[in-house]
């Protein structure tokens, strides 16, 4: 994770944002710009979607939409905020506005099994394991039994290893209400995700 | 004994090793009084370390493909078309229109209300375009092929198509 790009919200826009020049040739109608800043975000963006919305589909969708809202808006990206922040704030807005509105189609033929036979992109014998597949299968089955503001703001902290600051960004919540969230989304998990514990707790 | 939800956030910070001296501080008093607190912390350490052991989920093949069609539809500045996607959504459509025959219902009168999106589509290629290019139509939606199935008069049958290819699935 590139955490220089992260570290650029809040106050800190003149260090400078390693997708910068990419950005600007990309707004000016550079689609091969485009192409790479999708390149490098996708891994980030794909992750976060697959475990807000806990299925391939879902997640491909989300992220599909996050970068073409995101192309579409970057004649209006300001540079307040790093090009990776400015992203997770939209993949947010998509995965709020998904929730709110129920599809006119439902997904009668894309179903998750066949999306299960495409090969990962970035398939690495290790990352193929299938201990790996069912570990984040069961932490994506427990964060979708979360309420979505605290799972996202677990997932983002957690799992995408932002800062509260970032978070309160992306979410555009202050910064107690991120840590408060933080705290009731991890206590909603901890029945859910014991059976992955090292140290299970005998309760009392 | 000060509030249990007053340290939530102290609680936070310490289990993720951000929590300044002063607060922790405060946080300690706390937890040497509060044996709730003391295994709420210990809980949350364990959520956290779960969530970050899992593992990434790989980005699925074809994805930047995918992303350029829909940005730019009838071009590409990437080449390589991703057809698997298409393929793998494709087979009920045969069926869908197997069952309305069957059925009696006529596809042809359904193009009496022609969808929005088809008449598009009719303006770009003509009304007697073969089948094939209506499923073919780069960023065309599930939704939209389905309408476009509906809706279209094809001189190349159904079943022409997908023999024609069924190899590539
Ligand atoms: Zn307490």
């Amino acid at each position: 994770m590139p955490a220089a790009a992260l570290d650029l919200a809040g106050g800190h826009a003149w260090v400078m944002d390693p997708d910068l020049a990419l950005v600007r040739a990309a707004a000016g109608g550079d689609e091969a710009a485009f192409a790479e800043l999708v390149r490098r975000h996708q891994r980030r963006v794909f992750n976060l979607a697959r475990a807000l919305t806990g299925s391939e589909d879902e997640a491909e969708d989300l992220a599909q939409e996050t970068f073409i809202r995101a192309f579409r808006g970057l004649p209006r990206f300001r540079g307040d905020s790093a090009f990776a922040t400015w992203l997770y704030r939209i993949a947010v807005n998509v995965f709020r506005s998904r929730r709110s509105r129920k599809s006119l189609w439902p997904r009668l033929w894309s179903g998750e099994a066949d999306r299960r036979h495409v090969r990962p992109a970035d398939a690495s014998p290790a990352a193929d394991q299938e201990s790996d597949l069912m570990r984040r299968d069961l932490i994506d089955k427990a964060l979708a039994e979360v309420p979505p503001d605290l799972r996202l703001a677990v997932t983002l902290r957690d799992i995408e290893g932002l800062e509260y600051r970032e978070i309160a960004e992306v979410t555009g919540v202050p910064i107690g209400t991120v840590m408060s969230r933080i705290f009731r989304g991890r206590q909603r998990l901890r029945a859910s995700l014991a059976v992955l514990m090292n140290r299970p707790r005998l309760s009392h | 004994m000060s509030d249990c939800q007053d340290v939530a956030a102290l609680m936070v910070q310490e289990a993720d090793g951000t929590i300044e001296a002063a607060a922790q501080g405060r946080l300690m008093a706390h937890l040497r009084e509060c044996s709730a607190c003391r295994e709420e912390l210990e809980a949350q350490r364990a959520v956290r370390e779960v969530l970050r052991s899992r593992p990434a989920a790989p980005v699925p093949a074809g994805f930047e493909h995918r992303v350029a069609r829909r940005l730019r539809p009838g071009s590409s500045w990437l080449p390589i078309a991703d057809w698997r996607r298409w393929t793998l959504a494709l087979s009920p459509l045969p069926v869908l229109l197997l069952v309305l025959r069957l059925g009696g219902v006529s596809v042809e009168d359904s193009s009496a209300s022609t969808p929005i999106r088809w008449q598009a589509w009719e303006e770009a290629t003509g009304p007697d375009a073969p089948v094939s290019s209506i499923v073919w139509q780069p960023g065309m939606t599930e939704e939209s092929i389905f309408v476009a199935a509906l809706t279209a008069r094809p001189r190349e049958t159904l079943q022409d198509f997908f023999e024609k290819h069924a190899n590539e699935r």
